[in-house]
């Protein structure tokens, strides 16, 4: 499809620098949404005190703009409650000078607002907390397409699935992750704007992971959301049922349970077979050096990890912890969550049989095909042009 | 983008129609254009309107360009001309349809638009709303056949989903203009039910069509409102008439459609249909209207009936009363009619005395069960009328007199006779009967007034009755808030129970029409001076007050204009802003915060709050604790916490329903808690309470953070989950397996009580033996057959439960000598076939499971920790476990039950059967014994006993 419109898009994140999901999202949409010809703008609505180097993955300068509401971090103060108000006197306070801080942000952003056509432009705000920006912000009928990226029953657990029905839901289009997330935000969430839009894939679906090279390969934030602590369960079973294997697991990346994962592998005596490598900005190279993927998570949204993994032609065993798991691993191994016995069982099945692991590295990267930049760019060009109907 | 000067075609044109509703018009239009998508336009069609509509809808065309404005000529006086009207001049590319008094969902549009072009689409059908006032006078919505709605589907034709015919609004749906004009599709003129035929037609020639289940169409069903819509209006024959019309007509286009397949299986849904919806509708209501209506409704009905495919029709549908019903009318047995009638009104209520033969259940006889087609309509065993228990039922019970004994200035007494069928001899006629005349208003929360009925008696296949009530003494409304009393009949039946019914009446005795009698409400005769005795929409008898005195009509004449909406509503805005308020002091926020402030006052001194399996019922060891503070005369206010209801809960207890604001601040105020579950995760525990956590049973399967579901849970949850289990101070235990198991699973800080179980304490009681025996004669159970309880454990899912053996085999083999108690888990049911009756008895809702021990020879289960109990009983038990591996896969065991089990330990029925035969009083005796040391060393049958002197009597201890 052709782009017949050429738009400004712009696309609010909490913040914009760190290394996370939603930034590298955000900084891939930018690509590939500029590489369609529209006129793209980044916005942060707080700084961060380490910011990550997004430039370094482009040989020239940014192909889109970036912008900050605050150039500091910016700390929620929520409204106090009266008893919270009661125990400490200076929470109302607090709660003001932040609301302060919030119009100030607002402002700025309806400054970056004033040049664009509403009749082509499009808002993205890609996390609700950035919502609260934009409502007190003039958009100028700009509309404006709300997204959520992790599964319902995520935000439901939080303060955000309330969040999302309140500042959501008269946009007109609210766009979840996954038909099933979309699907349950319509009938249990009552929001009646929902629509679908996944990930699209950073890179190339062509594999090229080696089936032989008798490593499992799991990435991540070291945090016990991820689960690492449940795969070196799963992981000490394995390596018990098979004395003298020569199979290893990475791990790629870092986060504050780290210490007390290499602890606990120590104590599971499994550390020899398990190498903690530390963060990684070289995500296809890193999967690539594996021959399976695994992933314990206890929630998600839309597992980007496990999509460029399939991408590299590595099988996957994963906790069934998200629709979105389901969704793209339609045929994988998926393991009730928790039950680290089981998923022991299954990736042994994959270790022991060559043949197996062959079969599926070979399909891997043809059943994420439907996740390529150009498929998922051509989504977002319909839904540009159906909020401006 | 276009240019602003180019003429855009709009994307939708909504046609909204309107007869005289000046007031709503502008609402309905505005959740047009308020619409996500903006590139819609308005028709507005006014059906000639006497009122301010044209001004109204000329307003709002100036105000914003996208709305336009149709006067029809004359008065139409239906939907069908304005809509058409509305057809011929839309512009937009798809076309919906709206009523002045409803609104669209604000993304309807959008939706609708979206899901039209993904699959190009000619027919696309939304979600309907019908929002309605309920009881309480709060709005509540209720959703129009949401099972088509529950996702996203797309169909080549209707003959994808032939029971799509079901949902005959023409308004939630989005339809492409193109599409209606191609194939002049319109709405007929001069009929009602317009909708029906449209809709029909517009699925038929349909080539593909999206459903969505997204809300769409808010359609504003406001029963208080007293001049009912068209479509209310049944008990005109002409509006019979128009919907049979209609049927045949929708019957005439389904013989046009292309694939004969597909058309075979949309007329018999079609059909289907009718009987289940329509006829019931009209049917049900019958009995109630003029002679001459009765006789051609039945005669459009029945003539209508015939060209049906009877037999797969009546096969086909669920609703049986109503299959039995079409099959009536065909046999034109109007006694018989009247009884479907009375069910289809109330549709527990059981209105026949329902025939058995071959194991089947039928609605009735008279001669039609000779008749194959007959047996297939009035086949009702399905419906489950014969397997209730009498408390449950809700035997038809009608007024057969009413008249007056005596009228003073102050007192009104007259006597009411009726009878009761007794289907199936439900209630054996040697039972001693006593019943209650009840007078219920129709605000639940209001008083009601019950009165012996002095004669009763059993007389051929009916319960006759007859009682005396003064109604100005006995009964004394409020005024105003409570103008109607049902008039209710409690039968109770020896130690079959209670059963409460409405008494209802097609036709109130001539006396009783025109009798007044003096009526005090305590708001003075100002409000209401007389009582009439009327008999409702739903057939019921009533007592309602009536104004007689000029004062009392003028009031209540000003409450009812304002009730209505007719006048200001102002009242009726009052209400519902009370309402609101009452429904926000439900808010569980709001609860939080109250909770948090209830615990700062002062505990009450000795005040204990119970709780078992989460208010479920009146059960378990804090029953048993609560019946050693009441043996010992125990002085604080004690509370029991229910969730349904309050069946069976102690008299002399204070009782809360569970997360109720008294519930909350009887736990906040409590110096003991005493659950065997948990009480709300979220209710934090005062500091000065002393939390007894009782417990419901030793392990087998694993528990706590060696689960999955414990491993799965995210940082929070595992927070929220340990300080649950830390508000317990003291934890009871049976034995050190329970602190090996248990206590290191939830990682617990409470103490270990080593007292063993309150509710095992009658098992080691010394008189037993005795107990045994005045229990199985308490339930009735026979004392010469060997009585077995069979309690498996939780299945996967909640709900009915298939057991894993047939009971009909078990029936014919054990029959002659055992009985067979079924406890299902209290999240499961289970159903008793009618061959296995008998012989297999369900006692699921029994709620002591203790006593059932006792009053069982052996013990049936398969990994249930009722076997740790019965164990100390020293009886047989007999293990049945066909799924062990999915079992111990799912949930992981302690130990391999298999291989250390205190009894035969089978996998299939034929074994399991043979092990039956096997079993005597000393089988595996020293293995039953060895196991229940091994899991119970603590019970020694004081353990509530001790429970009280530890905490509760003088000198006890926290």
């Amino acid at each position: 499809m052709t782009v017949t419109v050429s738009r400004d898009v712009v696309i609010v994140c909490n913040n914009i620098d760190e290394a996370g999901g939603a930034q590298r999202w955000a900084r891939s949409m930018g690509d590939l949404l500029s590489a369609e010809g529209h006129r793209v703008l980044l916005v942060g609505v707080a700084g961060v005190s380490s910011p990550h180097d997004y430039t370094a993955d482009h040989d020239g300068p940014l192909p889109y703009r970036t912008a900050l509401l605050h150039d500091k971090p910016v700390h929620a103060a929520p409204r106090p409650s009266i008893d919270a108000r009661l125990r400490h006197p200076k929470a109302g306070l607090k709660h003001r000078s932040y609301l302060r801080l919030q119009q100030s942000g607002a402002d700025r952003l309806s400054t970056l607002l004033a040049p664009l056509d509403p009749a082509s432009s499009v808002i993205i705000c890609v996390q609700v907390f950035a919502m609260e920006w934009i409502t007190k912000a003039d958009t100028r009928g700009i509309p404006v397409i709300g997204m959520s990226h992790e599964s319902y029953a995520a935000s439901m657990a939080s303060s955000r699935g309330t969040r999302v029905k309140k500042l959501y839901a008269n946009l007109p289009r609210f766009v979840a992750l996954t038909d099933q997330d979309a699907r349950d935000w319509t009938t249990k969430g009552g929001m009646n704007n929902a629509a679908v839009m996944p990930n699209p894939l950073p890179f190339p679906a062509t594999g090229g992971a080696d089936p032989e090279t008798h490593v499992c390969v799991a990435l991540g934030r070291l945090s016990q959301e991820k689960g690492f602590d449940l795969l070196l369960e799963a992981w000490s079973y394995v390596v018990k049922a098979r004395p003298g294997t020569d199979w290893r697991l990475k791990i790629y990346g870092d986060g504050p349970d780290r210490a007390a994962l290499e602890a606990q592998a120590a104590e599971l005596e499994i550390a020899s077979s398990v190498s903690f490598e530390g963060p990684t900005s070289q995500v296809p190279e890193a999967l690539r050096s594996g021959s399976i993927f695994v992933s314990t998570s206890r929630a998600e949204g839309f597992p980007m990890t496990l999509l460029e993994a399939l991408a590299c032609g590595l099988p996957c065993v994963a906790f069934d912890c998200a629709p979105g798991v389901r969704e793209i691993l339609r045929d994988g191994t998926l393991v009730s969550l928790g039950n680290t016995e089981a998923f022991a069982d299954q990736l042994g099945k994959l270790i022991d049989d060559g043949a197996l692991r062959g079969t599926l590295a070979k399909a891997a990267p043809e059943s994420v095909a439907r996740y390529s930049p150009d498929a998922i760019a051509e989504r977002w060009e319909r839904l540009f042009a159906l909020v401006h109907r | 983008m276009p240019q602003q000067n180019e003429p855009v075609t709009p994307d939708l044109t909504v046609v909204v129609i309107g007869y005289n509703d000046a007031a709503r018009l502008p609402g309905a239009v505005r959740s047009v254009l308020n619409q996500t998508l903006h590139n819609l336009e308005v028709v507005v069609v006014d059906d000639h309107s006497s009122d301010d509509t044209p001004q109204v809808a000329a307003r709002l065309a100036a105000e914003d360009p996208r709305v336009r404005f149709v006067r029809l000529e004359e008065n139409s006086g239906g939907c069908s001309k304005p809509r058409n009207t509305g057809i011929e001049h839309a512009h937009g590319r798809y076309v919906m349809f709206l009523d002045s008094d409803d609104t669209l969902d604000r993304h309807a549009g959008l939706n609708m638009l979206q899901a039209a072009e993904e699959y190009d689409a000619d027919l696309v059908s939304g979600l309907c709303i019908r929002r309605h006032l309920n009881r309480s006078g709060l709005v509540e919505d209720v959703p129009w056949w949401p099972e088509m709605y529950t996702e996203r589907r797309v169909l080549e034709s209707a003959a994808d989903m032939p029971d799509l015919l079901r949902d005959t609004l023409s308004t939630n749906k989005c339809y492409r203009l193109e599409f209606l004009r191609e194939h002049a599709i319109r709405f007929p003129e001069g009929f009602h039910w317009e909708d029906l035929l449209f809709s029909a037609t517009a699925y038929l020639h349909a080539r593909k069509i999206v459903l969505i289940p997204n809300p769409v169409y808010y359609w504003e069903v406001m029963v208080r409102v007293a001049a009912k819509s068209i479509s209310n209006q049944r008990s005109n024959i002409s509006n019979v008439r128009d919907r049979i019309g209609i049927h045949r007509k929708v019957d005439a286009v389904l013989d046009g459609f292309p694939d004969e397949h597909g058309r075979e299986a949309i007329r018999l849904a079609k059909a289907v249909k009718f009987i289940e919806h329509d006829l019931v509708l009209y049917l049900r209501e019958l009995p109630y209207q003029t002679d001459e209506y009765i006789a051609e409704c039945r005669r459009l009905f029945r003539d209508y009936l015939r060209t049906l495919p009877l037999a797969a029709v009546f096969a086909r549908c669920d609703h049986r009363v109503a299959v039995a019903g079409a099959y009536l009318l065909l046999k034109e047995d109007w006694p018989a009619i009247v009884t479907i009638a009375e069910n289809l009104l109330d549709r527990t209520r059981v209105s026949t005395d329902l025939v058995e033969r071959d194991g089947r259940i039928y609605w009735c006889d008279n001669g039609y069960l000779d008749d194959e087609l007959g047996r297939i309509a009035l086949d009702v065993t399905e419906a489950g009328y014969h397997q209730l228990s009498l408390p449950e039922s809700n035997l038809a019970t009608r007024l057969t007199g009413l008249e007056v004994v005596s009228v003073g200035r102050k007192s009104g007494r007259i006597r009411i006779s009726g009878e009761t069928v007794n289907p199936l001899g439900k209630v054996p006629s040697d039972v001693p009967l006593s019943a209650q005349l009840e007078f219920r208003p129709g605000q639940r929360a209001l008083r009601q007034y019950r009165v012996k009925v002095t004669e009763i008696r059993h007389e051929g296949s009916r319960i006759r009755w007859s009682g005396e009530v003064d109604v100005t003494k006995t009964v004394r409304p409020v005024g105003v808030v409570d103008q109607m009393f049902e008039v209710r009949f409690r039968l109770k039946a020896g130690d079959l129970g209670t059963m409460a019914t409405r008494v209802t009446a097609i036709e109130l005795p001539e006396a009783a029409a025109s009798l007044e009698l003096p009526a005090r409400p305590l708001l003075t005769r100002a409000v209401g001076d007389r009582w009439v005795v009327r008999i409702n929409h739903r057939g019921v008898v009533t007592l309602q007050i009536a104004s007689r005195n000029p004062i009392a009509k003028r009031v209540n004449a000003s409450f009812e204009r304002n009730a209505t909406g007719t006048g200001g509503g102002r009242m009726l805005r009052l209400v519902q802003k009370a309402t609101r308020t009452a429904q926000k002091a439900n808010d569980p926020r709001l609860k939080r915060k109250g909770y948090a402030l209830l615990c700062r006052l002062p505990a009450k001194r000795g005040s204990v709050v119970f709780e078992s399996h989460l208010g479920l019922s009146y059960s378990d060891s804090p029953k048993y604790i609560y019946e050693a503070l009441r043996r010992h005369g125990h002085s604080g206010r004690v509370t029991w916490s229910y969730t349904e209801n309050t069946n069976g809960f102690p008299k002399d207890a204070h009782l809360v329903m569970r997360n109720s604001w008294g519930y909350l601040r009887a736990l906040a105020r409590a110096e003991f808690w005493v659950d065997n579950q948990g009480f709300p995760q979220w209710m934090a525990k005062p500091g000065r309470t002393t939390y007894i956590q009782t417990w419901h049973g030793t392990a087998l399967k694993t528990m706590g953070v060696n689960t999955p579901q414990v491993k799965a849970m995210l940082t929070g949850q595992r927070k929220a989950l340990s300080r649950a289990v830390n508000r317990f101070d003291h934890f009871l235990v049976r034995g050190e397996w329970d602190i090996r198991t248990l206590v290191e699973a939830f990682e617990m800080r409470a103490e270990p009580l080593r007292f063993g179980y309150p509710r095992n304490d009658l098992l080691l009681s010394p008189e037993r033996g005795e107990l045994s025996a005045s229990l199985r004669a308490r339930f009735g159970f026979p004392a010469d057959k060997t009585v077995l309880l069979y309690a498996p454990t939780f299945r996967s899912t909640s709900g009915p439960f298939r057991p894993d053996f047939s009971f009909e085999d078990f029936a014919r083999e054990f029959g002659e000598t055992h009985l067979l108690l079924v406890r299902a888990h209290y999240l499961n049911t289970v159903s008793v076939p009618e061959a296995a009756r008998g012989a297999v008895q369900d006692v699921s809702k029994y709620p002591d499971v203790t006593e059932l021990f006792l009053a069982s020879d052996a013990l049936i289960t398969d990994f249930s920790s009722v076997m740790f109990d019965f164990s100390l009983l020293d009886r047989p038990m007999a293990f049945f476990a066909p799924d062990k591996a999915g079992y111990t896969r799912d949930r992981g065991t302690y130990f391999d039950l298999e291989a250390e089990a205190p009894g035969p330990y089978t996998t299939d029925q034929e074994s399991f059967f043979k092990a039956l035969h096997a079993l005597t009083p000393d089988s595996h005796h020293a293995e039953r014994r060895a196991f229940a040391r091994r899991f119970g060393e603590y019970e020694h049958g004081d353990a509530a006993e001790r429970v009280y002197q530890r905490f509760f009597a003088k000198g006890g201890q926290k």
